[in-house]
């Protein structure tokens, strides 16, 4: 039941966070996204943003916006930190204006 | 005349046995399955750990990744194989459970629902002894179906009818039919709300014990009809999974089974039934009425189709031989594979759901082919 139980604290935190890991949540956001990289002025293809974020530079999510922009945030803030790379991600979710994130590096 | 006892017995083959461990067999069987669909699904590759982990603290193994990969791999995959052929598959079972439990924490690009209702079936169905009913795995399910219709439920998006049209608008001709036949964003509202009550209905429903078997219609209906509206969309795995973790439910009566079939049947079971039988769960016995006759002790007596297909429903090789061709069609048949593939899980949901839900109490005054 602690296994059970986790689920649901899974599920209560989806209410504060806007991931959606372990808590039940299919197809609860349909997102459309596109990442892009730029490095000293070069825009990596799509074939390294695959081998550098293990997912493919354009795709669909179908759980929640938040998981790709967490992905790229979290490689950028650890295995890829101090590097100079900025990544960008434009998304749309459910049919809504498309809108562009970009990460900030902190200096 | 007993048929079974005029046949020569083949080999007792683990794989197709789910009654000599234990583990509750359906519960054996449900894992078998599962397992066999992740790794025809490429599962074994897509250990990378940890890679992003959604636990931060797993990034200290980094350095090891290939021999912390390597390790889950061999879990997985050995753990799989004892589980197959019932080398202590409590144990395997939560081995193969912990390893994809593992891969999800491990690897945030790795997170898929259908490989996470894998880890909880192989965790939870491992705590449950032979003699216990499932019962963890009935919360499982009512908790997935109850979150799932919560988490659309508080989605704006879904309560207004958006996301359906922003989804389907495009693509399915029925949704675009129906949506041109009611002001714009209602017909998606429609759906949206159906799909949420009905799903959080489900999971209610599940929990009792006198509805399980109009919740287990329900949810092979659901599944089945998503398939089908959405054009053979099967949700990476999750249409296999959820049709095989709703045999976990199905009563699995420890005692044998007493099977009576006409006369002219009988020739061809005392072939075929050793071959299929391997727990040799089903004592068979020509029938004095001509009618096919299947009683299950503790559960109820069937007769005709019914009988048939509960005597195909305790066999696990007929499991096997279901899910492996609907692994395999989509790879022969690709020009025909949703049409196959939904005709193999159609007769699978017929198999597994229909004589469940039709037994009527054991008459007492026919003996012939008792266990």
């Amino acid at each position: 039941m602690i296994f059970l139980g986790a689920q649901g604290a899974a599920f209560v935190r989806a209410k504060f966070v806007p991931t959606r890991y372990f808590c039940w949540a299919p197809f609860d956001q349909h997102t459309y996204y596109l990442i892009s990289v730029t490095y000293r002025g070069r825009e990596l293809g799509e074939e390294e943003i695959l081998a550098r974020y293990h997912i493919p530079a354009r795709g669909h999510n179908s759980r929640s916006y938040a998981e790709i922009l967490h992905l790229v945030h979290q490689y950028e803030r650890t295995y890829g930190t101090g590097e100079g790379y900025t990544p960008s991600v434009r998304y749309m979710v459910n049919g809504h204006p498309e809108r562009v994130w970009t990460f900030q590096s902190t200096p | 005349m007993d048929v079974s006892k005029h046949t020569m017995r083949p080999p007792r083959i683990p794989l197709f046995q789910v009654k000599c461990t234990d583990m509750y067999p359906s519960t054996l069987l449900v894992a078998k399955l599962l397992w066999l669909v992740l790794f025809f699904h490429g599962t074994l590759p897509v250990f990378e750990v940890p890679f992003l982990p959604l636990v931060r603290a797993l990034d200290v193994l980094r350095p090891n990744s290939g021999a912390i990969t390597f390790a889950l791999q061999a879990v997985f995959f050995l753990g799989g194989l004892a589980l197959l052929f019932n080398l202590r598959p409590r144990i395997a079972c939560a081995l193969v459970g912990l390893s994809l439990l593992v891969l999800l924490l491990g690897n945030r690009t790795t997170y898929r629902n259908h490989i996470f209702i894998c880890a909880c079936v192989f965790l939870l169905g491992a705590m449950h002894r032979r003699d216990e009913r499932p019962w963890l795995l009935v919360w499982q399910v009512a908790v997935l179906y109850v979150f799932s219709g919560l988490n659309k439920l508080w989605e704006p998006d879904w309560r207004s009818g958006q996301f359906f049209d922003a989804w389907l608008g495009s693509w399915v001709g029925w949704y675009q039919w129906g949506a041109a036949r009611f002001a714009p964003g209602v017909f998606g509202a429609i759906m949206a709300w159906g799909t949420i009550v009905f799903e959080m209905t489900l999971g209610i429903v599940f929990l009792f014990h006198r509805a399980r078997a109009v919740a287990i219609w329900l949810a092979a209906g659901f599944h089945i009809g998503l398939f089908v509206l959405l054009e053979g969309a099967t949700f990476g795995f999750f249409l296999h999974n959820a049709m095989i973790l709703l045999l976990a439910f199905i009563p699995w009566d420890l005692e044998r089974a007493g099977l009576s079939v006409p006369g002219k049947w009988a020739g061809f079971l005392r072939v075929v039934l050793p071959w299929a039988d391997h727990d040799g769960h089903i004592s068979a016995a020509e029938s004095a009425d001509g009618v096919w006759t299947l009683r299950v002790p503790g559960v109820g007596e069937m007769t005709g189709l019914a009988a048939l297909c509960g005597t195909l429903n305790r066999l696990p090789v007929v499991w096997i031989g279901l899910v492996g061709a609907v692994l395999v069609a989509p790879w022969y048949f690709p020009r025909v594979a949703i049409d196959a593939t939904l005709a193999v899980i159609l007769i699978f949901g017929w198999i597994a759901y229909f004589p469940w839900s039709a037994p009527a109490p054991i008459r007492q005054s026919s003996p012939a082919g008792a266990a």
